[in-house]
């Protein structure tokens, strides 16, 4: 039996089904912490912003009409509360940045590499909120221009140049 | 550039999303089990006059006190008054009127 659409469980959520609507949340909620973690750099917060996001989804749902996937639609909800959350509180705690795995031995050359992944991580993290967004749309959540626009509501040039911008700095990280 | 080409690798590789924990999922996923009420859509308002489901509804008294409240100004007040001798509905009473008939004869109304 086929899973039912993202479009069917959100017309069944306008209906007031709660049951349609965990259905969503259980699809996009991991995802949607990734983003949120991704943007804030705070475990916490993340969790907050995207239960926030998802019970505006829930209150909004009977006016909700389907001119965009919902997943464009959730995620632009998530970005525009991790954006008012960096406004409200530009020093906020980051948590320790992952390490990333390493399951060859160590050599010279690996540990570099490794080292330089992690100051791009950094200079990611110190990016510009919106070009940060941008960054983790395109590259984290494999999002199209087109739809990165959808999801930041601006346009698909304005998309371009802040990739542009985020990657002319996060090149002077990676060389370094 | 291959400094280029690099940075698209390592960003992708950097990048890679990994969904959030479980446990993270779980615990967003049990503070939705309660939810709060919808906000309906402006144009629904109407529908629910509509509606003869005879349970109790807020919306649906609220929508008849209103229309009761609207209909009794409107009937105590000059307009409707105005309306009703438009109609030819009213005969208005004086000391001669010796009329016992409500209606006008000539406007075809049975008494």
């Amino acid at each position: 039996m086929d899973e039912p659409s993202d479009h069917d469980l959100m017309a069944r959520t306008a209906q007031g089904d709660g049951r349609a609507f965990r259905m969503l949340a259980q699809r996009h909620a991991g995802r949607a912490l990734s983003l949120a973690r991704r943007m804030l750099g705070n475990e916490a917060l993340a969790e907050e912003i995207v239960q926030d996001a998802l019970l505006r989804v829930w209150t909004n749902a009977p006016r909700w009409r389907p001119q965009a996937a919902f997943r464009t639609w959730l995620y632009r909800v998530v970005v525009n509360l991790c954006l008012n959350a960096r406004r409200r509180a530009p020093d906020l705690p980051l948590d320790a940045a992952a390490d990333v795995a390493d399951v060859a031995p160590r050599a010279d050359a690996q540990l570099e590499a490794r080292e330089r992944d992690q100051r791009l991580a950094a200079a990611i993290d110190a990016l510009p909120a919106r070009q940060r967004a941008a960054i983790v749309l395109t590259y984290q959540e494999g999002l199209g221009n087109a739809e990165v626009a959808a999801v930041l509501d601006t346009s698909i040039s304005s998309v371009e140049t802040l990739l542009v911008r985020a990657k002319r700095t996060l090149r002077i990280a990676f060389v370094d | 550039m291959k400094t280029d080409h690099e940075l698209e690798a390592a960003l992708r590789r950097v990048m890679t999303s990994t969904d959030a924990n479980d446990a993270a999922t779980q615990r967003l996923l049990a503070r939705l089990e309660t939810l709060p009420p919808q906000k309906r859509a402006f144009a629904r308002w109407p529908a629910a006059l509509l509606d003869w489901n005879f349970a109790p509804a807020w919306p649906r008294l609220a929508a008849l006190a209103g229309a009761a409240v609207l209909g009794i100004s409107v009937g105590l007040s000059n307009v409707g008054t105005r309306i009703a001798a438009d109609l030819n509905l009213v005969r208005i009473a004086s000391a001669d009127d010796t009329s016992t008939n409500a209606f006008e004869t000539d406007a075809g109304l049975r008494p």
